[in-house]
């Protein structure tokens, strides 16, 4: 059995415009030790599917489906439950190293936070296990900078202690929404290679949010494509990269410029824009962006159908595209 | 911390300086001559010149600036024209008066914002927020001396629990002391809450939406402990900006309050003083107004950098 299922997850945003659906059935698993990279667009949901993986939702919103940690479900834990859930069975790292981190404490004081409330560390104790957490995610000088404010630091530094903070507890599963984006190209490398050695070292899960194929290739075994708030594309990376199903998983992949490829004429790009959740499309949230679209695109949402081994995309054209 | 206080200090005196400088300029320029006004207009030329000289106004403007700057440096502050006292005397004996009833307001409007601020952050967007607000609100839009005017018909005429005016000072018991600035200092704390509550419920809004309180959320805090770990220390910021400057409002609205509660404090005197023409007495006691305002800036800066280590790096 998977460490973390997630199972026909729906959510809802409060939004001046009534509730708008953010994320429309979305399920997927997730394996001790296992990767999994969910790729999209901004806007597609998969901030929102990690919020509500964490119940950190934005106020008002709405959430049903089942996401089961180890056989429970975290949907039917109170707010006090979750507590204890947050920061030791699953951790979050964030975007913006800049200000993920409180300006006003000692970035040790903030390490130290969930020991003390998951653990009960204290004191030297503490103390002790912040250096040992800081000299694990690589941070030169532990010593000195434990006492250091996150201003004093660069974007690389933070997010390592950013991690420092989610892996203090040894979390089953580790959240990272796009954790290089807001990182010198330079320090992406370092960064990822690290989460990659953690959760070789700790058999944790790991969830890796991005935008970026690269990023995902090298890091993930499975990848799951979200469009408009559903996956439209799900398998394992090497099957998933290699032959792409879906239309909308082509055209993502055909608008990253590939160093040393010559371009004459514009960049590869996908017609139209992300939609707006309020004003999604009946049927395929694709479809008025797709170039294979029909008739038949506008009627019933097509179902995930198997386009390989373990590897499912949700299309009416899959015979087309394969 | 030592390089930012001697700055600060630096400005500080400067500040005065110049605030000095203006007073005395201000005071030389205005109509209103204070032998005439001690006098009456129908005096004989040569009595005016008798009193002129006696209060040494026949020497010119530069040497009597340097005079009065002097004897500050030495603790005095001169004659006043009218009572015949030294002006410290004077003031030192209003300010028991007014010292009180200016940090009593500043605290009871403190307390009384953060609390109500933080409670309607907290429920915000649900009655009790919207509760505050309306008092807040309320509390803009009432001036100072018909709420003062109100509180003295409840509580001293209606329901006689508190005098309607005036203090006998402290040595009748400090109880008593207290008892006669109750009423002056709500009056005064009204809108001042009314404004911090205002900028406190603001602020927690906007620090409760970081990134950071965000991550401590994901650490497994709890609402409230992000809210008293992570927010209220971020969001005290602004409030601190607000309050100083407020200080400043509190100094100069004594006039009206003691005018309305009848207290002898430096207010009632300053008014008085200006009045009879006692130069001696306002330029000193506007001059003291000014240093109070500097000094609490001074200490919003020092209070600044406690809170916010960024701060201690710029400057």
């Amino acid at each position: 059995m998977a460490l973390l299922s997630v199972d026909d997850l729906h959510v809802e945003l409060q939004t001046n415009r009534g509730m708008v659906p953010a994320v429309r059935g979305v399920s997927f698993a997730v394996e001790a030790g296992g990767t999994l990279g969910v790729v999209g667009e901004s806007g597609c949901g998969k901030s929102i599917t990690a919020l509500a993986l964490m119940g950190l939702l934005p106020e008002g919103a709405r959430v049903r489906g089942r996401i089961d940690l180890g056989g429970t479900d975290l949907l039917g834990l109170s707010e006090d439950e979750m507590c204890h859930v947050r920061g030791n069975r699953i951790a979050m790292i964030f975007q913006e190293p800049m200000t993920s981190l409180n300006p006003v404490h000692r970035i040790g004081r903030q390490i130290a936070e969930p020991l003390r409330l998951h653990r009960g560390l204290r004191g030297a104790n503490a103390r002790d296990e912040v250096l040992r957490l800081l000299d694990r995610v690589g941070l030169p000088d532990p010593a000195k900078r434990i006492d250091a404010y996150p201003h004093q630091m660069s974007g690389g530094q933070r997010q390592r202690v950013m991690i420092a903070m989610a892996l203090s507890c040894e979390p089953d599963i580790l959240l990272a929404d796009e954790p290089t984006t807001a990182l010198d190209v330079t320090i992406q490398g370092q960064i990822l290679d690290l989460i990659n050695e953690l959760v070789d070292d700790s058999g944790m899960g790991l969830i890796l949010i991005s935008h970026d194929l690269g990023v995902i290739g090298e890091t993930t075994d499975n990848v799951a494509v979200m469009y408009g708030g559903s996956m439209v594309e799900q398998g394992p990376t090497d099957s998933l990269f290699e032959h792409l199903a879906h239309p909308y998983s082509q055209g993502l992949f055909a608008a990253v410029p590939r160093v040393g490829e010559r371009h004459d004429g514009p960049l590869h790009t996908i017609p139209g824009t992300v939609p707006e959740l309020a004003d999604l499309p009946p049927g395929c949230a694709f479809a008025d962006r797709c170039a294979k679209a029909s008739d038949v695109c506008w009627g019933p949402a097509p179902g995930m159908a198997e386009v390989g081994a373990a590897h499912h995309a949700a299309c009416h054209h899959l015979g087309g595209a394969v | 911390m030592s390089v930012f206080l001697a700055r600060r200090f630096v400005t500080f005196l400067i500040t005065i300086f110049g605030a000095s400088v203006i007073i005395f300029l201000l005071l030389e320029v205005l109509p209103g001559d204070p032998a005439l006004t001690m006098l009456g207009v129908d005096a004989p030329e040569s009595a005016v010149k008798a009193i002129r000289l006696e209060l040494g106004l026949d020497r010119p403007a530069h040497i009597r600036y340097v005079d009065w700057i002097a004897g500050l440096f030495q603790g005095e502050m001169g004659l006043s024209y009218v009572y015949k006292v030294p002006v410290t005397e004077l003031i030192g004996q209003r300010l028991q008066v007014t010292l009180p009833l200016a940090i009593g307001a500043m605290v009871v409007a403190t307390l009384v914002s953060l609390s109500l601020g933080i409670f309607a952050a907290t429920n915000h967007n649900r009655l009790g927020d919207y509760g505050v607000m309306g008092f807040s609100q309320l509390g803009l839009a009432i001036p100072d001396f018909w709420f003062g005017i109100l509180l003295i018909i409840l509580f001293a005429v209606i329901l006689q629990w508190l005098p309607s005016g005036g203090f006998s000072g402290w040595d009748d018991g400090v109880w008593r002391g207290v008892r006669s600035l109750m009423l002056p200092v709500f009056t005064q704390a009204l809108s001042l809450t009314a404004i911090m509550t205002r900028v406190t419920r603001s602020s927690v809004l906007e620090v409760a939406r970081e990134d950071y309180v965000r991550t401590a959320r994901a650490k497994g805090l709890s609402r409230r402990a992000a809210l008293w770990r992570h927010v209220l220390r971020n969001a005290l910021i602004p409030v601190l900006t607000i309050g100083g400057l407020l200080v400043a409002t509190v100094v100069t609205g004594t006039l009206v309050i003691e005018n309305v509660f009848t207290l002898p404090g430096v207010g009632k005197l300053i008014f008085d003083a200006i009045s009879n023409r006692d130069l001696m007495v306002v330029k000193n006691v506007v001059l003291l107004f000014a240093a109070i305002v500097v000094v609490v800036n001074f200490v919003v800066d020092v209070l600044y950098a406690m809170v916010d280590p960024r701060i201690r790096v710029h400057t």
